[in-house]
């Protein structure tokens, strides 16, 4: 058995060894521009396969072993990406065979589903992508966060903070383009997922329905509705992600890379100066206004701690898109995307619900419209946004959970953020306000009492006792977001699994009525 | 330099072949559906018995048929190919010829396809899907799979149900024999007294003309235990006994057996919205229903004559009234030409004295289904005893008669 792995090493390397060949003899046809040295022969060549190359230009030339390594990245954002490029190629793909219209729209996906050539396949491949990206979106602000990368740092030029907003606003950007998405196949789940979602627009005061009929293009979801979405969707949403992407992408090469460098940059400080060395590097080309990190402090990245992008950080990506599209493949043949009955305006599912990564929302908007469905997005995003700006510590980036303190406070968060939610679900489903203060009428009323308040209340006194514990904005950021990721969670579970018809609560051991059918 | 690490070069191999395999999967589903399997057993099949035909003429591919007039489209021959080819009697589903060719002469398949017949979700390719049994399908073939799971020994012909989707107009519609019979048992038990149908009938029962685009989440199945929820088993549990399923119905117990209720819930069934389909699919009759002129004498007796007061107030649902030649469906209560008599022996009371004071099952009627002003309680009296004088006269003359025969 040894042997026989220790043979097939062996092999496989004189493979290798036999690419590397081929590869020079391409070194010098026009497939350069394509193709790029895999086992560069000096530093100089590494370099200039990145800058020569058009696919390659915005990696940087050397990248460091700590923003390579896979647990402090976990390539959260590079799995987004491939995702969000998976969705564009199958998306054109099924605009081939989509209809935007009321009539035809659910029957166009029939045929994708069960008469166009690779039609199931592409469809399911988008929907699955479209909801992992979602997933993914979410657990790369998370690693972000907890690794403290959204922090300038010490790099001249450097401003991870603008690339935290721009990250938000790819957040709200994938939410809309997934929610757009959802109303496309014009089937009952679509028709009244939109329902549930532009009504919880409409709760904004005074100008909600306003926002709504804007949506829509009307008062009822019908042809103008679906075409708004479309164009959104197929046009104006992704071209706006992709400009998007592509400056999240050129900021993170302006920041002087991923905020782990930090600590590199720390770690070289502490070693005796060594003697000065070249320090072109291929990033700046003259190209870049000012000076960059490299040129400025050339010893922080040296052939200890770092390698050439090529083939280290290509091969590293290439390999995190083939698994993400390994999963995909594999998932896409076992799992069907649903398509519903026609959509029908007169026959309301019970219980009808948002796209599943809204529900945590409904949850809220269940206790009231208005805070679950208004007060509480915009606090969260706006929020978010703000984390850079509050937390100016500029200590510790890159590292997980900044410290021991701030692994104590994510614990304190976590099981704060549960305690209070699993308790304020708990107060809306036994003891609704509605039916406690039966006697009163007062619309405000119940926008002021109600479950989702308090909840807002128990996270702002969880900031106020851990920032006076600490005097830290970063730990009492830590808690505060913590307790937000695991409501998040929560309320999103309990929204998907727990609730049933007439938005009943259901333990997952107990079963729901069983739908009615026709024969 | 430092080398790639060896694990990455790994990793990439075996991403890389899995990535190829899970492609080949892909390709290898796409490309052998199951409809592939029939058609090259129906070449086979060709073969065999007629030797003669070119099997390059034999079709391939995805089938379909697309009746635009019915805004329909019907995959269904890709593995049902042997339809329209006769002499493929013997042979077993799906290959087979259609079993009733008269019905094919008929309904052309081009102007029909399959599905406004038998069901099914015509665009599918897939045997369970193309039979409509998807959860979200709301038109299954209505095959005996189904039928059935109604009556296990003798399965209900339930496309009988969408024959009467075009033929609903029609007295009787030959090879519709459950819905031909439950059409006279519509007829005979009067449904139309309480009930709009096809336009026309009473208002103390909903209309029922558009009885079968009802969806199932709309019926109450919450008063009866049922193992299949569904709205065939509602109407079928309604018509034995409509009260253990919607409990204080007015609606009487008609005593229907197994077969009636059968009969009864596919007709009720077949009551679509039929405005989209066009006017020339439907047999050569005006969009109404046909009723002979007996019918329509004896309709316009029950409105017009003597006893109008008792029809309009719907009161003769349960009661006949035979002085004004009124014939109750249901005969649940007494005969009101003897009101007088049988108010007297049973509650001790005048006709007046009830009425206006009413006990019992009259109470409930009279409070909530039929409520009626002072002065229509006035007038109900006044023909009560109209009626009682014309049964007791004719009583009379009959007994005068019969002493001077003595
Ligand atoms: C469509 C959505 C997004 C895409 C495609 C994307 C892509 C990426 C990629 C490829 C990286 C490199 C590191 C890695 O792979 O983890 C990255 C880093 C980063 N992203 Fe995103 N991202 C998205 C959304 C977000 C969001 C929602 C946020 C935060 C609110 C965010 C903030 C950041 C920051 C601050 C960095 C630098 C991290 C560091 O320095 O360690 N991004 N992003």
């Amino acid at each position: 058995m040894v042997s026989w792995w220790l043979t097939f090493r062996k092999k496989s390397l004189v493979i290798t060894d036999w690419w590397y060949d081929m590869r020079s003899e391409l070194k010098h046809s026009p497939w350069r521009q394509l193709l790029w040295p895999w086992k560069p022969e000096s530093s100089r060549e590494a370099g200039s396969a990145v800058v020569q190359n058009f696919l390659l230009h915005w990696f940087p030339n050397r990248v460091s072993l700590k923003s390579l390594s896979f647990p402090y990245s976990m390539y959260l954002g590079t799995i987004t990406l491939t995702l969000f490029l998976v969705l564009t190629v199958t998306g054109i793909f099924l605009m081939f065979f989509y209809t935007p219209s009321v009539e035809r729209a659910y029957w166009s996906i029939k045929d994708i589903e069960f008469a166009v050539s690779f039609g199931w396949f592409l469809r399911r491949v988008h929907r699955l992508a479209a909801h992992m990206m979602v997933a993914m979106v979410f657990l790369h602000m998370f690693r972000v966060f907890y690794t403290n990368a959204y922090k300038d740092g010490t790099t001249v030029g450097s401003k991870r903070s603008y690339n935290w907003v721009i990250g938000i606003v790819l957040l709200v950007l994938t939410l809309l383009l997934s929610f757009t998405g959802y109303l496309l196949p014009w089937d009952q789940l679509a028709f009244w997922a939109i329902t549930v979602g532009t009504n919880i627009a409409s709760n904004v005061p005074l100008i909600g329905e306003e926002i709504r009929r804007f949506l829509l293009g009307g008062t009822i979801i019908g042809q103008n509705a679906l075409i708004r979405f479309y164009v959104l969707h197929v046009a104006f949403l992704p071209l706006a992600m992709f400009g998007l992407i592509a400056w999240h992408m050129w900021r993170i090469r302006k920041d002087g890379g991923l905020a782990v460098i930090e600590q590199v940059r720390e770690e070289t400080k502490k070693q005796p100066p060594q003697l000065p060395r070249k320090t072109k590097t291929y990033s700046v080309l003259g190209i870049a206004k000012g000076v960059t990190a490299q040129v400025i402090d050339p010893t922080v990245l040296n052939d200890e701690n770092s390698v050439p992008s090529s083939p280290n950080l290509t091969m590293r990506v290439l390999n995190v898109v083939l698994l993400t599209v390994l999963v995909l493949t594999v998932l896409a043949l076992f799992v069907h995307a649903p398509l519903e009955a026609p959509a029908n305006p007169e026959v309301t599912p019970n219980p009808a619900k948002a796209p599943w990564y809204f529900l945590g929302l409904q949850e809220l908007v269940g206790y009231s419209a208005f805070i679950g469905g208004v007060l509480i997005p915009f606090l969260v995003v706006v929020g978010l946004a703000m984390i850079p700006f509050i937390d100016r510590e500029q200590t510790h980036l890159g590292i997980w959970f900044t410290n021991s303190t701030g692994k104590r406070w994510t614990w304190i968060g976590l099981l704060w953020g549960f305690v209070t939610t699993v308790v304020c679900v708990a107060i809306g489903v036994m003891f609704p306000m509605r039916e406690v203060f039966a006697g009163i009428e007062s619309q405000l009323f119940f926008e002021l009492v109600n479950p989702a308040n308090l909840l807002i209340l128990s996270f702002l006194g969880l900031y106020y006792v851990s920032f006076i514990k600490t005097r830290s904005h970063r730990m009492a950021g830590i808690a505060l977001f913590s307790a937000f990721v695991i409501s998040f969670i929560l309320l999103t579970y309990i929204g998907t699994a727990l609730r049933g018809p007439n938005w009943m609560f259901y333990w997952p051991w107990e079963t729901w009525p069983i739908h009615p059918i026709s024969f | 330099m430092k080398r790639i690490s060896e694990k990455e070069l790994y990793l990439l191999l075996a991403a890389g072949a899995l990535v190829f395999f899970a492609s080949m999967a892909v390709i290898f589903a796409d490309t052998s559906p199951e409809w592939k399997d029939y058609q090259a057993e129906f070449k086979d099949i060709i073969a065999e018995n007629f030797g003669s035909v070119d099997l390059a003429t034999v079709p391939s591919g995805i089938q379909q048929i697309w009746v635009k007039d019915l805004n329909r489209v019907d995959r269904c021959i890709t593995c049902h190919q042997g339809i329209v080819w006769k002499g493929l009697e013997r042979v077993e589903q799906p290959w087979t010829t259609h079993p009733k060719p008269e019905i094919l002469e008929t309904h052309p398949v081009e102007k029909y396809g399959c599905t406004i017949c038998h069901g099914g979700q015509g665009y599918a390719v897939t045997e369970y899907e193309a039979h409509g049994f998807e959860k979200d399908w709301g038109e299954p073939l209505l095959s005996e799979i189904i039928g059935s799971e109604y009556d296990p020994r003798n399965p209900p012909p339930l496309y009988e149900i969408r024959c009467n989707l075009c033929h609903r107009y029609e007295r009787s519609t030959p090879g519709a024999d459950y819905i031909n019979y439950a059409k006279s048992l519509v007829r005979k038990k009067g449904c139309k007294i309480c009930h709009v149908i096809n336009g026309n009938g009473g208002s103390l029962g909903p209309d029922l003309t558009r009885e079968g685009e009802k969806y199932p989440g709309s019926f109450d199945f919450s008063n009866f235990a049922v193992e299949i929820p569904s709205i065939f088993n509602w109407h079928f549990y309604h018509f034995k006994s409509p009260s253990s399923v919607v409990p204080n119905t007015i609606m009487p117990d008609m005593n229907f057996q197994t077969k009636d209720a059968i009969a009864l819930t596919m007709l009720v069934m077949s009551w679509k919205d039929h405005s989209s389909l066009p006017i020339d699919y439907f047999p050569g009759v005006e969009l109404k229903e046909v009723r002979t002129p007996e019918e329509i004498e004896y309709d316009r007796r029950l409105r017009e004559g003597d006893g109008a007061f008792f029809v309009e107030h719907s009161c003769f649902v349960c009661h006949s009234v035979k002085a004004f030649d009124i014939k109750s469906p249901t005969d649940k209560g007494p005969d009101l030409s003897f009101a007088p008599d049988d108010v007297r022996a049973r509650f001790n009371k005048t006709v007046e004295e009830f009425l206006f004071e009413p006990t019992g099952t009259m109470k409930i009627i009279l409070e909530s289904q039929i409520i009626l002003t002072d002065k229509q309680k006035w007038e109900a009296i006044e023909k009560i005893n109209k009626a009682y004088n014309i049964v007791k006269n004719k009583a009379d003359s009959l007994s005068t008669s019969g002493t001077s025969l003595r």
